[in-house]
């Protein structure tokens, strides 16, 4: 009896000691959010070799595109489509936002990695990324522009209409807020307008002006020139709570100084005025259903972990009280005590609340807007300081000119890259390498 | 002592109690109303990919310019020859075909597939006029005319190709959601138009619906 106490007191220290270290592999039972490191090894060297051929400016957004797949696909494929923009490489932002376009209007129903997000023991980030109401929004946004710039004036107001749509329909998005992204509405009555549509552009500007007091400042007949600038820093998403599970957005930090515009032939070009808030867009996003699902497991973790403390407490008293009183039955129910902490702070470690903190951010804090009556006579150039340079984005068809351009730029040197592994290869095998296909035949950027 | 026996409580039942509570929690996280999301409903006839969303896809235009190839066939006043022998000529393509809907798409997609489609299955009883390669035409016939290349084996015209009637149309969407379930639903009108070149008198309409309705994962609501 001496020595089967013995060797409840050796376990409990045993128990005691290495709970941390157990724990650890317990929680990996639920977590099978990440690919084999075999996987990520073999996906990190085709990765390099694949952005070993393309521009430099590129490497950084084709280099998280292949190796996020389709985990991180939407918000690459944004990235690199507003970059390509700045660029002046519009075939290639065509393609990324048509990809990205394809991805947030799949229905995703009964697919596994969403499942997953919803468990318990994954966080939100193992799903593939969609991108809030704002994000999609904008997505759009560009989209209609690139067909601006084409003159497919018809596309350009679906394109418009949809990021309206997004900030309508999603219903992530405040009642109260939902549908008053009002600059989308009223470029799509720019497009009709331009389209020779008149009446539709009166109805949607119309529609705009009733929605946002941010666009009444801005024509009731829209005229055939058009600035678009987008400003400031993109909104920043932060979980808050104990766990990081609700997701908040709050404005970039910094601000920037009024642009001034002017044309190259020395002619000015005032009148900007905010056309679009992207901060306030996104900090109205209201609640989400998966909040209530976080909140569920935040409540999970918690409770499994004070019941873990209190089994442990338990357990290793009956074990100290058993090997005092040699009462091997008191010694076997505080062993038992010691198992479910064990268990129990298993499952506190490995559920995981945490929202998705994943953002897209070279998006600007809002968009300045020119509307005048005739085309731009010539070349539109963003002045900064003693220094002017043509916006990236400039085009004359029909009776109607387009220019577009940021104040800050989009093409960063690095990305950021995500702070915990990647789950881009759990059961995304086949789209995987799907994907990774079609962006080294069709997402090339020579140098 | 048996303390079971002694009607004392075994301090490890709580825990053990509390573990299965801790089980049913874990279900409780997730059991919003449809959180798994509903598969896309296909109303309109057609073969779904496996990508699916609620607007046009592949399977729509393929029978859409399938459906309005058929009816068009069947209109006389399109595909008879009039007194001369000469029968009706007509110009398919996307520069009257508007797209007023929500979601951009390639207009061309829907009017190339029924102008193939038609001069295929026609046989002769309509005349195909390729206006979008007028400046091709003009070129080539220019070049003809200085002497630079040979009339070439057909001999030359007057003039090209003035048509009789010329398809127009257009597609547009009606968007709806339900907040309690997160489904969306989108109706897509697609109508077609073929109207006469020289008087403006449609002679023949038709449409093509489709409506649909899905829910994303309640991750992306």
């Amino acid at each position: 009896m001496q020595r089967t106490l013995i060797g409840h007191a050796v376990a409990a220290v045993l128990a005691a000691t290495t709970l941390p270290a157990l724990a650890n592999p317990f929680a990996a039972l639920f977590n099978s959010s990440t690919g084999s490191d075999a996987d990520t090894t073999q996906v990190a060297k085709e990765a390099d070799s694949y952005v070993g051929k393309q521009a430099a400016w590129a490497r950084p957004y084709l280099g998280a595109l292949y190796r996020d797949g389709e985990w991180g696909a939407v918000l690459n494929l944004n990235r690199l489509g507003l970059a390509a923009m700045e660029k002046q490489q519009f075939g290639l932002a065509r393609k990324a936002f048509d990809q990205a376009i394809v991805r947030v209007e799949a229905i995703y129903a009964d697919d596994p990695n969403a499942a997953k997000a919803r468990s318990v023991f994954n966080g939100e980030k193992v799903k593939d990324f969609k991108g809030e109401p704002y994000e999609r929004a904008m997505m759009y946004y560009y989209r209609g522009l690139l067909y601006l710039q084409e003159g497919d004036y018809q596309n350009a107001r679906a394109a418009f209409l949809a990021a309206d749509r997004h900030d309508t329909l999603s219903s992530a998005e405040d009642k109260a807020f939902a549908g008053d992204f009002g600059l989308m509405k009223y470029l799509a009555g720019w497009a009709s307008a331009c389209d020779g549509d008149s009446v539709r552009a009166e109805q949607l500007v119309a529609e705009a002006q009733a929605v946002d007091a941010t666009v009444r400042a801005l024509p009731k007949v829209p005229g055939a020139g058009l600035v678009l600038l987008d400003s400031g820093p993109a909104p920043v998403k932060w979980g808050d709570g104990q766990y990081k599970h609700i997701l908040k957005i709050k404005p970039g930090e910094g601000s920037d100084p009024a642009p001034q515009l002017r044309l190259a032939d020395g002619g000015t070009l005032d009148g900007l005025t905010p056309g679009g808030d992207i901060g306030f867009q996104a900090s109205t996003r209201g609640g989400r259903e998966i909040d209530g699902i976080l909140a569920g497991k935040a409540q999970f973790k918690d409770t499994a972990g004070a019941v873990g403390d209190g089994a442990l407490v338990v357990g290793s008293t009956l074990l100290s009280s058993a090997s005092m009183m040699g009462d091997s039955g008191m010694a076997n129910i505080g062993m038992a005590g010691l198992f479910i902490g064990l268990v129990a702070k298993g499952l506190e470690k490995a559920a995981n609340p945490e929202a998705d903190l994943r953002g897209w951010d070279t998006l600007p804090a809002q968009v300045l807007v020119r509307v005048s009556p005739e085309a731009h006579p010539g070349t539109v150039l963003l002045v900064s300081g003693a220094q002017a340079a043509p916006l990236p984005l400039q085009a004359t068809q029909g009776r109607c000119s387009v220019a577009w351009g940021r104040t800050r730029p989009a093409v960063l040197a690095a990305l950021a890259p995500p702070s915990t592994p990647v789950p881009a290869e759990a059961q995304r095998g086949d789209r995987n390498r799907a994907f990774r296909a079609m962006l080294v035949s069709d997402m090339t950027v020579p140098e | 002592m048996d303390r079971i026996a002694a009607g004392m409580p075994r301090p490890g039942m709580g825990s053990l109690t509390a573990l299965v509570v801790l089980a049913a929690l874990a279900g409780c996280a997730t059991a919003p109303p449809n959180a798994a999301g509903s598969a896309t409903v296909n109303i309109a006839p057609g073969v779904a990919g496996p990508v699916q969303g609620v607007g046009i896809e592949g399977q729509d235009v393929v029978g859409m310019s399938d459906q309005m190839m058929r009816d068009l066939l069947a209109t006389p006043r399109l595909v008879q020859a009039n007194g001369q022998g000469k029968v009706p000529r007509v110009i398919v393509d996307a520069q009257y075909f508007a797209n007023d809907s929500t979601q951009p798409i390639n207009r061309n997609l829907i009017t190339d597939r029924l102008r193939v489609a038609l001069n295929r299955s026609a046989q002769g009883r309509m005349s195909f006029v390729g206006r979008q390669y007028t400046q091709a035409v003009e070129a080539e016939r220019a070049l003809k005319r200085s002497g630079t290349t040979d009339v070439g084996t057909v001999g030359m015209t007057r003039a090209t190709l003035g048509a009789d009637f010329r398809l127009g149309g257009r597609i547009a969407s009606l968007d709806q959601k339900s907040p309690s379930t997160g489904l969306i639903q989108r109706y897509t009108q697609i109508t077609f138009e073929m109207f006469d070149l020289e008087s403006g008198e449609i002679v023949w309409s038709g449409i093509y619906e489709i409506a649909r309705a899905a829910a994303d994962d309640v991750v992306y609501r």
